[in-house]
């Protein structure tokens, strides 16, 4: 089924450690250029589907298409079969990831975390490159910091920083994990400020938050997963009249958490 | 009184040249199999890491002058004859590139694995992420470690007098033997030793700041 309007098809994806089963037939569609917000409690397999998109962790059943084309497999049925490791890693040159942990590269200053990657990686030449990354920073409010370090910079900073590494490579789809856990609670705001403007300008993103008045804003879609399923799925609305009584338990339990 | 100094220098210099030859030639094998060798087991699947797992077990377990012999041995007893200075090379060679891999793997291995996880989700391939990204963040916790090494295998070339090569050590015990002043030649021997070490030392500490005034920083979290 091919959908010109999809972005990333999830279909049936499983996987385990072992016998723990991380992912159990998780399905989920994302359009392009909408919002799909990932929720559920720690442990569901929301960190783990975001990581099997971009193939940072292979599956074992089931399917993930970007664009129509399958990720990290070029057989599914009877066989898997790997695909050849320059496609995986293409696709995930095509494919932004945020982490909770920023993973800044620690010897480069600001701008050469952003600018390296097109430069090494789609061969974009050196001041080319470092014009655009000036020009990312600049859009995540960082045009005073681009030569610090990232041991020099706040969480949120590094954040920003993070979030420009992945846009340098114009990924087709954003990958967020968590990405405010790490940070202090007067520096989420600055974080989430530069994601609602991606959401604005139509980037299609996967983010996994515990933040639910953000969700609430940007979301298109919202999927709640636990314990390796998603459990309910649709459109904002779920998240004040949920179907299923799981969702309201976790619901109800962040709001006393609050 | 200068002159007959002159004398008991002169054949430690000639040694001291030998010395270098053969302490750059093993430091440089050493060094390029060394670091090859740490990011192959750092890369590679289990087969590699049981191969240079077993080579460092081997290599570790015998005293470095009994490898030397045991090389010096070995080497004829394979059907190749081969001068005394290269199979003293030999012999250190792959002493000192055995302890380099460790050296160098387990400073790739100090890396958070988030780095590489980060460099994979960009684009990078392996070969990239580990040069571009994880090898110069290692370079702070190998460098210290990799300079004590180095001096280590320098003075450990004195060995090699005992296979007949005319190092330092070899050219002393012959003026020794001449002239009888085992004390005096003793010390030049031991200023001479130094006078390789203290500038190698030296280098490291100009290294290890030079990296870390263009930000690159011992691994942390």
């Amino acid at each position: 089924m091919a959908d010109a309007e999809l972005m990333v098809r999830v279909d049936g994806v499983g996987k385990s450690f072992g016998t723990h089963k991380v992912l159990d037939g998780v399905s989920l569609e994302v359009p392009k250029g909408s919002v799909c917000i990932i929720i559920g409690p720690s442990g569901s397999g929301k960190s783990t589907l975001l990581r099997c998109i971009n193939f940072l962790e292979p599956y074992q059943a089931g399917s993930i298409a970007i664009e129509d084309e399958l990720v990290g497999y070029s057989q599914i049925d009877r066989k898997r079969k790997l695909r050849p490791r320059r496609e995986i890693t293409r696709m995930r040159g095509e494919t932004g990831m945020v982490f909770q942990q920023f993973n800044l590269f620690a010897h480069m200053t600001a701008l050469e975390n952003v600018a390296i990657a097109p430069i090494k990686v789609k061969g974009v030449e050196r001041k080319q490159a470092r014009d655009d990354a000036e020009r990312l920073l600049v859009k995540v409010g960082l045009a005073e910091r681009m030569s610090a370090y990232p041991g020099f910079l706040s969480g949120g900073e590094q954040q920003r920083v993070a979030i420009a590494r992945a846009l340098a490579m114009a990924p087709k789809v954003l990958l967020l994990d968590e990405i405010t856990s790490a940070l202090d609670p007067e520096r989420v705001g600055e974080v989430l400020e530069v994601i609602r403007t991606l959401a604005d300008e139509g980037m299609t993103m996967l983010v996994v938050t515990h933040e639910m008045g953000f969700a609430h804003d940007i979301a298109d879609q919202v999927v709640f997963m636990d314990e390796g399923q998603v459990i309910e799925r649709g459109a904002v609305d779920i998240l004040d009249d949920p179907k299923t009584s799981r969702l309201k338990g976790f619901l109800g339990k962040l709001e006393i958490d609050e | 009184m200068t002159d007959s100094y002159w004398s008991l220098l002169l054949p430690l210099l000639r040694g001291l040249i030998v010395t270098i030859e053969l302490a750059g030639i093993i430091l440089l094998v050493g060094t390029v199999c060394g670091v090859v060798g740490g990011v192959l087991s750092a890369l590679g699947g289990i087969t590699l890491r049981i191969l240079f797992g077993s080579i460092i077990f081997v290599v570790r377990g015998i005293p470095l002058l009994v490898q030397v012999f045991i090389v010096f041995y070995l080497l004829p007893f394979m059907g190749l004859t081969l001068s005394a200075f290269v199979t003293a090379i030999i012999a250190l060679s792959v002493f000192a590139s055995a302890t380099i891999m460790e050296i160098v793997r387990g400073g790739i291995e100090a890396v958070p694995h988030g780095q590489t996880e980060a460099a994979m989700a960009v684009g990078f391939s392996r070969g990239q992420s580990m040069y571009v990204v994880v090898l110069p963040q290692a370079m702070m916790s190998i460098l210290p470690p990799l300079i004590t090494q180095f001096v280590f295998l320098v003075k450990a070339t004195s060995i090699i007098s005992l296979l007949g090569v005319p190092e330092i050590m070899l050219s002393g015990r012959e003026v020794i033997e001449r002239t009888l002043l085992g004390f005096e030649v003793m010390t030049m021997i031991w200023l001479l030793y130094t006078a390789i070490c203290y500038p190698l030392t030296m280098l490291g500490r100009h290294l290890e700041a030079v990296l870390s005034a263009r930000g690159f920083q011992a691994v942390k979290n």
